[in-house]
């Protein structure tokens, strides 16, 4: 409490507050530290001016805050750089995370003396040569910060060789001094390292976390990039180890399976679209399997990974009505768009887009990836879930199941970091089912049974019905024998057949002989007004009644015992829910709409049934395209084949 | 307590009165009825504490010494169904009820008679009396309209008022409402002054079935808390639901602009035939009516129907969709050859009228 005085109290707090002190010496006390004291020593106008250039060294090192902020930000600037450079193999080494090396070897152009040496100043950059080049961006670096920033705060040295070039030259930079440009020997190509990360800003070593949090954001890192880039082949050795090899693929497909196992390879589907704006490789993984997280809705643009709030709800509502709330899809894009659509030149990290005009997206994008997930068939097989629990289980098998067991294990304790190396070591999907005690077995069965089927499902011939626990319709086909959970199923058919009509105009509207008074605040009220087209579609009449109430006039004919005022409520909370936009596409309304009204109208767990009304319900239930999956991603049917009893009584 | 009595006789009142009692409850003697012979015969009683009833029996039964039972009444009356004898005798100690027949005996565990609740009595002033016929009209054709889980509690009751030299009865659900009125002798004090109730399904239906028993007329009572019904032998007392009843007056259309007469065989044919091609999402029958003709039609994705009948109607073609199912519930329970159907728009209240003055009120579904 001596020296700096009552500038560095917190307004609240007699004694120096913890971030402050921390803060003093990073890069905060390079900006105000010594000008503050400075001013408090002596009188700001003998000096001269206060406000002074700083020199390049603290100016690379305030720019490095920005731009590494961990082993992986080092990785990614230099990966980036060896893929601009047209690299067809990247072999990233690290040591104990990242820390101690970070090794970037790559068999691009690389770089010739010349080069070399200017390659550690500020803004110095082969990718850019005027201002309108940033008009369109086809590089993945062009800020000509990175290699400055990580000089002044590493040891760094680049050793290089152009491939048309005899003898290569190595250049080192020891946290801000550059030695001279020296020749010698190297592979064509580029290999940088970066040894002992942060050694000269202690502050920012601190906030490091573990080895194993570091290297799993590099790991993730280098999954994108392997996303982003099939042709070229990616290796990660960490510690001497290698962890990840994905060997130059000839699609994305293979690329995915390389990385994800090869059972999610095969069960993606694949959709490419042509839009006016540009291309759409979509990759959509059927519903089955699930993530607990955003973590594997990937969104590539331009080769470049993005994080986007708008493709992210596109994404969730593609899937709105096939997954559980709160469990997240996997699904990859990949736009190849004109450069000038976007404004990658947003964020020093560039994982941020600016969309120039996002509406294609809304009304090209999503609808077309809903249809193509719609028309795969969802329904749910049990085969190979038998397959990896019985007998018949392989050793393979065996072992994707025990490496699940661990991973469930671990989740449900709250250890839930899907990229840790141990996590998907494996290579198949590293989580899904559900994280309870059962999410072993459905994660095992995740990986072989969720592959979409392109064959139809020819619904379900029954023979004989008989119901469980008044709950579930047990029921004999000619093939085998199928349970279905008769809500799922039922919400499913009364889902797809309000969405129908939501979309078509409207679903049929009983007036009221007596108006129903419901309470609603203004807002809420407003909300409605703003949606009047959506509630009269479906089939919600109603004014004003005085304030904060009003009077419901009609009624959807198919929810016979709706309350109205659960019911309006219900669908302001929907409203509310999607930040009660104006201009929200009214098709996300429906589907959201049409979920509630599905779930009141349908049977309920517990609901008796007679075998006629049992009967109908699946003799119906088998002319809906996408009956398989409840509006919530549950499924409805699990058919067990007949030949699957008789392996189970080993009479097969 | 010891008597004889007719087996079938006993079964039918026992029947009827353990109809008044809770099928489960948590306290077994709300489960059970009251049996009390004396001079006078036999009185049977029960009470589900919203329904009371009781019915004397004084033929057919020979009482031999005077008593009070209380019995459950489900293994009760479902023995004295299912035994085949033309006499029974009963006779009671302690606790036990022993019932004899020329085949065999039953015993059951009887309850503590204290603890039965108290059956309300008939009030001694009765407020009206009318034909017993005409009681069970008004049932008939009001309570089918009622709310069977209405969310609004008030419409799952009956609202019975009298009005004038009248009782009225008037159901409603929400969507539809049927009204009949029926001529009473005022009687007592009660002339003058507007009396109403609101009456729950259970005692209505009570009311009915006490009211088929006799041919000439029964008298009812309006009180501040109950509503009572006497007959030849038996009462009934059901306790009045709270709430105020939605003001019909308002909802009944009192002109309406379009107006048809059609045969009930022929309207409940053609909404039979049409019926099953409504659907979940598409509930709605449409009637189209216009010069001569009146066309049904419904359907969606899986088929539909399209049917003419030849009505007496004259005027431009008008569109007016109905839940089916309104329309059936009505039409079985007029009276006469034909009814009138008459309308203003597709959007506004239509109603239907029998010969017998029952007026049904039914709000259209729209149809996008």
């Amino acid at each position: 409490m001596s020296a700096p005085g009552p500038l560095f109290l917190h307004s609240c707090c007699p004694r120096p507050c913890r971030a402050i002190r921390a803060g003093s010496v990073g890069p905060r006390r390079i900006m105000e530290g010594p000008v503050i004291e400075k001013n408090r020593l002596k009188d700001p106008l003998a000096s001269g001016a206060r406000i002074r250039v700083l020199d390049p060294h603290v100016a690379n090192k305030i720019a490095a805050g920005e731009v590494v902020e961990r082993p992986a930000s080092v990785v990614k600037e230099l990966v980036e750089n060896a893929l601009d450079a047209h690299a067809q193999h990247v072999e990233v080494y690290l040591e104990e995370g990242g820390r101690r090396l970070i090794r970037v070897v790559d068999d691009g152009w690389g770089m010739g003396a010349q080069d070399l040496e200017r390659t550690f100043l500020a803004h110095a950059t082969s990718k850019l040569a005027d201002v309108e080049d940033l008009e369109s961006i086809a590089t993945l670096g062009f800020r000509g910060e990175a290699l400055a920033s990580i000089g002044s705060i590493a040891q760094a040295r680049i050793v290089s060789r152009e491939a048309d070039s005899d003898s290569g030259h190595v250049v080192e930079n020891r946290g801000g001094k550059l030695l001279p440009v020296r020749s010698a020997g190297a592979a064509p190509g580029t290999d940088v390292s970066v040894r002992n990360l942060f050694f000269n800003t202690p502050a920012r070593q601190k906030f490091l976390r573990t080895v194993r949090t570091e290297f799993g954001h590099v790991e993730d890192l280098l999954r994108r990039f392997a996303l982003a880039f099939p042709e070229v082949g990616f290796r990660l050795t960490h510690n001497g180890t290698e962890t990840l090899h994905a060997p130059p693929a000839s699609d994305r497909r293979e690329r995915l399976g390389a990385l994800f196992g090869k059972a999610l390879g095969d069960a993606v589907l694949r959709v490419d679209l042509e839009t006016g704006e540009g291309k759409v490789e979509a990759y959509l993984a059927p519903p089955s399997i699930t993530r607990p997280n955003a973590r594997d809705l990937r969104f590539f643009v331009n080769g470049r990974f993005v994080r986007d709030k708008i493709l992210h709800r596109l994404v969730r509502d593609v899937y709105r009505d096939t997954l559980h709330g709160g469990r997240y899809p996997v699904v990859f894009l990949f736009f190849d768009l004109d450069p000038t659509r976007i404004d990658v030149n947003v964020h020093p990290q560039k994982t941020e887009i600016r969309w120039r005009d996002a509406r294609f997206l809304h009304a090209a994008v999503g609808p077309a990836l809903r249809r193509a997930l719609r028309n795969a068939d969802l329904a749910t097989r049990s085969a190979h879930e038998l397959d990896g629990a019985g007998p018949g289980a392989t050793p393979h098998t065996e072992g994707i199941r025990s490496a699940m067991a661990d991973f469930f294990h671990r989740a449900a304790q709250g250890d839930d970091r899907l990229g840790e190396p141990g996590a998907s070591r494996f290579g198949g999907p590293s989580g899904s089912g559900s994280g309870s005690g059962s999410g072993a077995d459905r994660g095992a069965s995740d990986a072989e049974t969720g592959a979409f089927d392109q064959n139809p499902s020819d619904g379900l011939r029954p023979l004989r019905i008989a119901q469980f626990h008044n709950s579930w319709l047990v029921v004999e086909t000619e093939s085998g024998l199928a349970i279905v959970d008769q809500h799922a199923l039922h919400e499913r058919m009364n889902y797809d057949r309000i969405l129908k009509r939501l979309t078509e105009g409207g679903v049929d509207s009983q007036r009221l002989l007596v108006p129903e008074e419901v309470e609603l605040s203004a807002q809420d009220q407003a909300l409605l007004v703003d949606h009047q087209d959506l509630l009269r579609r479906c089939g919600i009449e109603w004014s004003p009644f005085g304030p904060g109430s009003i009077a419901v006039e009609a009624l959807p004919a198919v929810l016979p015992r709706a309350k109205a005022a659960e019911l309006v409520h219900d669908i302001a909370g929907l409203l509310r829910a999607r930040g009660g936009d104006a201009d929200i596409d009214p098709r996300v309304l429906f589907h959201d709409v049409a979920d509630t009204m599905a779930c009141k109208a349908s049977v309920r767990f517990g609901d008796r049934l007679n075998d006629a009304e049992a009967r109908a319900l699946l003799e119906e239930s088998g002319a809906l395209d996408a009956s398989f999956v409840c509006p919530h991603g549950r499924p409805t049917v699990w058919r067990i084949a007949g030949t699957e009893l008789e392996k189970r009584f080993g009479r097969r | 307590m010891k008597f004889t009595a007719k087996r079938s006789r006993l079964a039918e009142v026992s029947t009827l009165v353990g109809q008044a009692v809770a099928g489960k409850s948590t306290k077994r003697v709300y489960e059970c009825i009251r049996l009390t012979a004396s001079d006078q015969g036999l009185e049977i009683a029960g009470t589900d504490l919203e329904l009371a009833a009781r019915y004397s029996l004084t033929d057919e039964i020979q009482v031999k010494e005077a008593g009070e039972v209380v019995v459950p009444a489900q293994i009760f009356t479902g023995v004295l169904r299912e035994i085949g004898d033309e006499t029974v005798s009963l006779s009671s100690s302690q606790r036990k009820l022993t019932l004899e027949t020329d085949g065999g005996k039953f015993e059951l565990e009887c309850e503590d008679p204290e603890q039965f609740p108290e059956i309300p009595v008939f009030p001694s002033e009765s407020t009206c009396r009318m034909a017993a016929a005409d009681l069970r009209a008004l049932v008939r054709k009001t309570v089918f309209a009622a709310g069977k889980e209405a969310a609004r509690f008030v419409l799952n009751g009956v609202r019975v008022s009298i009005e004038g030299e009248a009782l009225r009865f008037v159901a409603c659900d929400g969507r539809r409402l049927s009204t009949l009125c029926r001529p009473i002798e005022l009687s007592g004090e009660s002339a003058g002054g507007e009396r109403v109730a609101l009456v729950g399904l259970k005692g209505l239906q009570h009311f009915d079935r006490l009211a088929a028993e006799v041919d000439g007329a029964v008298d009812l009572a309006i009180a501040d808390r109950f509503v009572a019904l006497r007959t030849k032998g038996a009462e009934a007392v059901v306790r009045v639901l709270d709430g105020s009843f939605p003001n019909h007056h308002e909802i009944i259309p009192d002109e309406v602009a379009l107006e048809a007469t059609i045969p009930v065989g022929r309207l409940q044919s053609c909404l039979r035939q049409v019926a099953p091609f409504t659907t979940l999402e598409s509930q709605a029958v449409v009637l189209t009516f216009s010069s001569g003709e009146l066309r049904f039609s419904a359907g969606g994705g899986e088929g539909r129907a399209d049917i003419r009948l030849g009505i007496d109607f004259e005027g431009d073609e008008v569109r007016i969709g109905f839940n089916p199912g309104f329309m059936l519930d009505a039409l079985k329970n007029v009276d006469g050859e034909s009814i009138r159907f008459g309308f203003n728009n597709s959007r506004a209240a239509a109603r239907i009228t029998d010969d017998a003055g029952m007026l049904y009120v039914i709000m259209p579904l729209i149809v996008e």
